[in-house]
């Protein structure tokens, strides 16, 4: 298994890749006598990447050295060819990281905060306003983050992500608190921001499908080790996971809707079973459904847990 | 120079709010000008210089008292708090330098703190005319004791890095300073007490500032280990502080 | 810069808050000090020296073994006496934050005599108040700056509002007109020198009246009228004559001759500070500063605002065959702060009283007796010290139910 796994990682260095923006090398981190991380060695390319793992996989920690916040016990991690821990200063010029829950200052304003945020980064005020108009804040800028909800606040993360002009994004779980359409917009924002700006980022995540569309790289980590490495399209086949179940505040209406627009849709009492083979075909038409008021309390796909994947595509059950 | 300053701003908008500051200061004013001279009834003017220090300065030790757990407070909600709620982990994402965000947040609440010491004092000149010499020493005495505590207080926060452990630990420790010079007085050891005590430091700075040579009535009254003590054990504090800091993982 | 003077505004309403806590607090602390001294037959000497806080005061001073002659100086003042005593019980009100103390001097003193001072205060101290409340309008005026959008607007409103409140100021007091008087009287123990060379010693009683009766340009013609009574209240000595005051420096003449400067009124109003020449008789002068702002009770006038003009002085003469000293240490007068006129004060030379034969006059504490010039309105400030009770007393009731309402509505709304 791990011969067949080194020669992806290998023929993609040699053919498809020729810079790394991130690398890791033999990465161990011991909290007490837990060991997060294992030996972990990742590289991540120039472009939009995926750093896959279930909860407790490692990633959080992944980030946390790469932000310079937590010191490997041993192994060696780069970030745009800096070292993490000697020349963490110089990686934080260059690269913006939302954290995980990333705590943020409620009492203070919207604005202000962002304000703050920009000048610390060598930006300026117009930056702060366009960011605002990127992640649809605009309207709350005199608000106290306090009074945000989940989501805003969560766009919040992002905003402070944008400014200062970065070469690097790292991302943790951000599409955590977004409804669907909330979590299409965001990721449809990191692909724009990749295209138009050239912003390479990094996309920590334990929702597969998420980034089956944008990511040009996926690492999928467990317990603490590289699994595996490569583009998505060849170590995840397409179609893996084409079932959705919905539950939404009408859902015989809404099942009469999707029949409508082509969709196989089965009333399975409690929730709805969706067939899509394109995960984002599906987000932006209930995007659309708003206009009939059929509000959608969950969606979640069927099969798409990393253990799943992990059976199917890696064990080959 | 607004590197700095945007710093400093950032640092006061973190950790103070209009309220906070409102009940600093407004506590730090009742208990200086409330005590002021309710012990001893007329505040004696001309009944000796030294007489009349005593008498504003045992005054000043209720807002000494209070500093300190004021001072307590606001370190532990700026530095224990932070790191406990992953808030400083969010800035130290920026370019920030550990040491640089820890200095910032020793400057920008001292230098928040200070008029709060300052302003009552100054009000007490304006009312009676009090000697300037007394109001330098006062003022020193209280800068150099905000200091004191102010970086022990950072000290514990970097250490428990939980906001209520290291409030009752730094205040539990200050009092324990503060208290200390009496109890020491008491059974007869005078000279580590002088040393310890900050509060003899105004008399000592009072008549220093009185003599032509500073540094020889300092000298004189045996109080150089006292200054010393004063300037060093922040500096030990802080820099202890700072070690910590640089060498800590934020998870 | 909005947020610094926003947060200074709210350091200063904290200050404000403060301070009118802390004056509650020792408004309702008695302080209370003793003070025992042995003492020697002729010996002069001080008791309870310090600085009195403006606040009422019960006092208990014990002779034993003796008797004494005591004097209350306050803030430079002297206020009462006790003569021969061998001991007293006296409530008074101290009305200024000053240097006061008992000044003793031992008439009758046995061996181990000793004489021991207890004091008490008690009550609100007013200039605490006040400024609390001054302190506490700065900072609200700033906040509201710092608040206001139209920053601009608003601080020109406080500018034009603090221009139309100060008052233009005139080379000569726009209150001298004809037929403008005013009474001093009086009572005391006084040492009287005439230009005579006569002195005489005892509890007079001294009427001063002037009155204008002409004015032309800068100068006016005052009729001055001086009567002196003696204990039993027989006249002593009455006389009426004219002299002429140049208002712009407020020099006398009197028979076309120079005698000296008055100080019956201070013309511009001097600044806290301010070092001013207090009076003249013919070469003898007194220079005085101005300390401080304080509030006089007139009775007929209420509280006044007055500046407090207070000099040292000694003047040696010789007179007529007579040798003289003049002595005066922290000797204060008072003048209204609208018009400088003199409110009250111990008044030893003067130029008006040369009309009378008079040369100087020692101990003479005079007080404003009538006058129809307009010294203004009841203070403000002691106005607001009553609302800003009243206001206090009604807080200290309301807010709780406030704060009880906001944290309710607080409640729901989450």
């Amino acid at each position: 298994m791990s011969v067949k796994l080194d020669l992806i990682y290998i023929l993609d260095i040699f053919f498809i890749i020729s810079v790394f923006v991130i690398e890791t090398e033999g990465l161990v981190k011991f909290f007490g006598h837990i060991k997060a991380l294992d030996d972990l060695s990742i590289h991540v390319p120039e472009g939009i990447s995926g750093l896959i793992g279930p909860n407790g996989a490692g990633k959080t920690t992944t980030i946390n050295i790469l932000a310079g916040l937590v010191k490997p016990t041993s192994g060696k991690a780069r970030v745009l060819g800096l070292d993490v821990w000697s020349e963490s200063l110089g990686i934080r010029r260059k690269t913006r990281f939302m954290l995980e829950g990333q705590a943020l200052p409620k009492s203070v304003r919207v604005f202000t905060f962002l304000n703050h945020v920009a000048k610390l980064c060598g930006s300026d005020r117009e930056e702060v306003l366009k960011v605002l108009g990127i992640v649809g804040l605009k309207d709350f800028v005199d608000r106290r983050i306090e009074s945000l909800s989940a989501g805003m606040m969560q766009r919040l993360r992002l905003a402070q992500a944008l400014l200062g002009s970065p070469e690097l994004i790292i991302l943790d779980e951000p599409t955590a608190n977004l409804d669907p359409i909330g979590r299409v917009e965001i990721l449809e924002l990191i692909a724009k921001m990749n295209k138009e700006y050239g912003i390479n980022f990094l996309v920590s995540t334990h929702i597969l499908p998420e980034l089956e569309e944008i990511a040009g790289w996926v690492s999928i980590i467990d317990k603490g080790k590289a699994v595996i490495e490569g583009k998505p399209g060849e170590i995840i086949p397409r179609g893996l996971y084409n079932e959705y179940r919905i539950i939404s505040s009408n859902n015989k209406r809404l099942m009469m809707l999707l029949r409508e627009r082509g969709f196989e849709v089965e009333d399975k009492g409690g929730y709805l079973l969706v067939k899509s083979d394109i995960h984002w075909r599906l987000y932006r038409v209930l995007g659309e459904l708003e206009e009939y008021r059929i509000y959608v309390y969950k969606i979640e796909a069927v099969g798409t847990s990393l253990e799943e994947v992990f059976r199917k595509v890696i064990v080959g059950e | 120079m607004s590197k700095i300053l945007d710093l400093l701003r950032l640092e006061y908008d973190l950790t103070w709010r209009y309220l906070t500051l409102g009940m600093v200061y407004a506590l730090i004013f009742i208990a200086y000008t409330a005590s002021l001279n309710v012990t001893t009834g007329i505040l004696t003017l001309y009944g000796g210089s030294i007489v009349y220090l005593q008498d504003v300065a045992s005054s000043y030790m209720y807002s000494f008292f209070l500093l300190i757990g004021l001072s307590s407070y606001i370190y532990s909600k700026s530095i224990a708090s932070q790191i406990s709620n992953g808030l400083i982990k969010t800035i130290l994402c920026y370019p920030i330098s550990r040491r640089r965000l820890l200095i910032t947040k020793l400057v920008t609440n001292y230098l928040v703190f200070l008029p709060s010491g300052i302003l009552p004092e100054l009000y007490l000149q304006f009312l009676y005319g009090v000697d300037m010499k007394v109001f330098i020493a006062l003022i020193l005495v209280f800068a150099v004791k905000l200091l004191f505590s102010s970086t022990l207080a950072i000290l514990f926060s970097v250490i428990l890095r939980e906001p209520l452990m290291s409030l009752i630990g730094s205040m539990l420790t200050l009092y324990t300073f503060e208290i200390a010079p009496g109890f020491l007085w008491s059974i007869h050891a005078e000279k580590i007490a002088k040393m310890l005590s900050l509060n003899y430091l105004i008399v000592v700075l009072y008549r220093a500032l009185s003599s032509p040579n500073f540094l020889k009535t300092i000298m004189e009254l045996d109080a150089l280990a006292t200054v010393l003590f004063s300037i060093v054990f922040p500096c030990i504090f802080f820099l202890s502080s700072l070690f910590l800091f640089e060498k800590m993982d934020l998870d | 810069m909005i947020n610094m003077i926003r947060a200074l505004a709210v350091a200063l309403i904290a200050c404000g808050i403060g301070l009118l806590v802390s004056s509650l607090i020792r408004g309702y602390t008695t302080w209370t000090n003793n003070e025992s001294i042995p003492c020697i037959m002729g010996k002069s000497f001080k008791l309870l020296d310090g600085v009195w806080a403006p606040r009422n005061i019960y006092l208990n001073v014990v002779v034993e073994r003796g008797e004494a002659d005591i004097k209350l100086y306050s803030n430079g003042k002297f206020l009462r006496e006790w003569n021969n005593t061998n001991g007293f019980i006296e409530r008074l009100q101290i009305t200024e934050r000053g240097h006061s103390y008992l000044l003793i001097k031992m008439i009758k003193a046995d061996r181990n005599c000793t004489v021991s001072a207890k004091i008490s205060f008690y009550g609100m101290e007013r200039d605490l108040l006040t400024h609390a409340v001054f302190i506490l309008i700065i900072g609200i005026i700033l906040y509201i700056l710092s608040m206001v959008k139209e920053r601009r607007v608003a601080l020109i409103a406080i500018l034009i509002f603090f221009v139309l409140s100060i008052r233009p100021v005139y080379s000569v007091p726009v209150w001298m007109k004809p037929g403008t008087y005013a009474v001093y009287t009086a009572n005391s123990f006084m040492s009287i020198m005439f230009v005579n060379g006569t002195i005489i010693q005892g509890d007079w009683k001294s009427y001063l009246m002037w009155k204008c009766i002409n004015i032309s340009g800068s100068q006016a013609t005052l009729l001055v009228n001086f009567t002196l009574v003696n204990s039993s209240g027989k006249i002593v000595l009455s006389v009426m004559d004219y002299v002429r005051v140049n208002l712009n420096n407020r020099k006398v003449y009197y028979k076309g001759k120079e005698i000296g400067m008055t100080a019956m009124f201070l013309w511009p109003i001097p600044h806290k500070y301010e070092e001013v020449n207090l009076t003249r008789v013919y070469e003898k002068n007194i220079k005085g500063k101005v300390e401080k702002t304080n509030v006089m009770f007139i009775p007929g006038y209420g509280h006044q605002k007055a500046v407090s003009v207070r000099y040292n002085y000694t003047v040696v003469g010789f007179f007529n065959n007579h040798n003289y000293t003049l002595q005066g240490e922290g000797v204060s007068v008072l003048y209204d702060t609208d018009t400088g006129i003199l409110l009250c004060g111990e008044l030893d030379l003067e130029p008006l009283f040369i009309v009378a034969g008079v040369n100087t006059m020692t101990g003479n504490h005079v007080t404003l007796k009538k006058t129809n010039v307009d010294i203004g309105p009841s203070d403000m400030a002691t106005e607001i010290y009553f609302l800003a009770m009243k206001i206090l007393f009604v807080a200290i009731v309301i807010a709780p139910i406030v704060i009880a309402i906001y944290i309710l509505r607080r409640k729901r709304s989450h």
